[in-house]
């Protein structure tokens, strides 16, 4: 049977959600090719701090420094909880390197000529995102089959940003879940491999409900991954006016949302 | 705060109640207040609703004028179908969201960012009202708070004075806030 090679592009060098992903496909007997991983520049930081205000410092200290610990350890459903029942050890793509000879290269964006060079020379069937920003049409077309990413909303109707929290306003708590897509030029309106939906549970927070689906994402890109790679799965393509853009939440109407997701819904009419 | 201003919050808060009982926020309720501070052709007072507005079919950004955002304010007072203005709101909330505070990209008359912070906010709660957009909504808030964080950016502009940018933001304030309790 043959060996499925794999690219992953990953944020930062310590990305539990990459490390996760990775061991996931290296359990599959995947091949990595690679794992580019973004480095940290100024020009970086301003970018995505005028995009994300004072959420970024936020992200920094929840993903970077307290990374397992800001979760909270009695929770069952978050990613942590997910890395601890498949016993998945790995800490950083370092980690990666170390136990399993995981080539990493270092890269200011992934869109750096350094990418395209070594997707040229060491063509992979697939990469796979695990975040890191815009990848430009010069990736994306030496990404062998494509880019694969999970959003962590339901497409095509949830694009862009808070997408929870979006679909919580609106009152939509069936829209609710992760998608996996190929990129392509627009913004998550390239072609779904796989809608995984998850059910608000009573006592849900915003934090517990983003960790829930936080959890099934690993499992949900690797499964279409492979499933694509091995012909199980097709490409569907979006309608090209399906769905919305949405973008980051102002604190009011997160409020709101988080209002509505404390209240249960009303049942049906007598 | 003015003079102007000071007497002009006792007719916001009274004119408040009627703002909340409306089924869609009743725009039109403000317009009194506008065209006392001098806000007639923003309010849609004086100029002839009779007929569809005029919007021009979707170009550059830099092409609309500040009369083709007005229009478009026409068209959602008027509660005109939203067809020809759909394609604008869409590139102005992304304008808003991704783009702002660089203003660049804008027609001449909209360069002073405060000044389109403030059009572009009563822009969008105005359209809001007429789709229940609620990613217009969220545009609207964070317009006001960059227009709130900074002292004295009250969005002056070409043929706006002062107290008129500051009854427009105000306005545009009491409407979200208004749509925020609603929802």
């Amino acid at each position: 049977m043959k060996t499925h090679r794999v690219a992953v592009f990953s944020p930062n060098p310590c990305s539990l959600y990459t490390t996760t992903v990775c061991e996931l496909l290296l359990r599959q007997g995947v091949f990595i090719t690679g794992i580019f991983v973004r480095r940290f520049t100024w020009a970086r930081f301003r970018q995505e701090f005028r995009r994300d205000g004072s959420r970024l410092l936020r992200k920094i200290w929840t993903k970077l420094v307290l990374r397992e610990r800001a979760y909270a350890a009695d929770e069952a459903d978050n990613i942590v909880a997910f890395r601890r029942a498949q016993h998945l050890s790995a800490s950083s793509v370092a980690d990666l390197h170390r136990q399993h000879g995981v080539k990493i290269i270092s890269c200011a964006t992934l869109n750096d000529a350094v990418v395209e060079n070594q997707l040229r020379e060491n063509p992979p069937d697939l990469v796979v995102f695990t975040g890191g920003g815009i990848v430009r049409p010069n990736i994306l077309a030496v990404a062998g089959a494509g880019v694969v990413n999970c959003h962590s909303g339901i497409l095509p109707e949830y694009r862009g940003m808070d997408v929870v929290e979006w679909a919580l306003l609106k009152g939509e708590r069936d829209q609710l879940g992760c998608t996996v897509h190929f990129m392509d030029q627009g913004l998550d309106t390239g072609d779904i491999l796989r809608v995984e939906k998850i059910r608000v549970i009573p006592g849900d927070t915003l934090t517990r409900l983003r960790g829930r689906i936080e959890s099934r994402m690993p499992e949900a890109i690797v499964g279409a991954a492979i499933d694509y790679l091995e012909g199980k799965r097709p490409r569907t393509p979006q309608a090209p006016n399906a769905g919305r853009q949405y973008f980051i939440m102002h604190p009011a109407l997160r409020a709101r949302a988080e209002a509505k997701l404390r209240t249960p819904p009303a049942g049906p009419a007598n | 705060m003015s003079h102007k201003v000071q007497t002009f919050w006792p007719k916001i808060i009274q004119h408040q109640e009627e703002l909340r009982a409306h089924p869609f926020m009743p725009l039109v309720g403000l317009c009194g207040l506008e065209t006392e501070f001098g806000l007639a052709p923003l309010a849609g007072k004086d100029r002839n609703l009779e007929g569809p507005a005029n919007i021009p079919s979707i170009g550059k950004l830099a092409d609309l004028t500040g009369t083709d955002l007005l229009e478009m304010r026409r068209a959602c007072y008027a509660r005109d179908p939203m067809d020809a203005v759909r394609p604008w709101a869409e590139k102005l909330l992304r304008y808003a969201e991704v783009k702002f505070p660089d203003v660049t990209n804008l027609p001449e008359s909209l360069r002073a960012t405060a000044f389109a912070a403030n059009m572009l906010a009563a822009f969008f709660i105005d359209y809001y009202a007429s789709t229940g957009d609620s990613r217009y909504l969220n545009a609207t808030l964070k317009l006001l708070d960059y227009l709130e964080a900074g002292v004295g950016r009250c969005g002056t502009g070409p043929g706006l004075s002062r107290l008129a940018a500051q009854t427009l933001r105000l306005r545009s304030r009491l409407l979200a806030e208004s749509a925020v309790r609603k929802l």
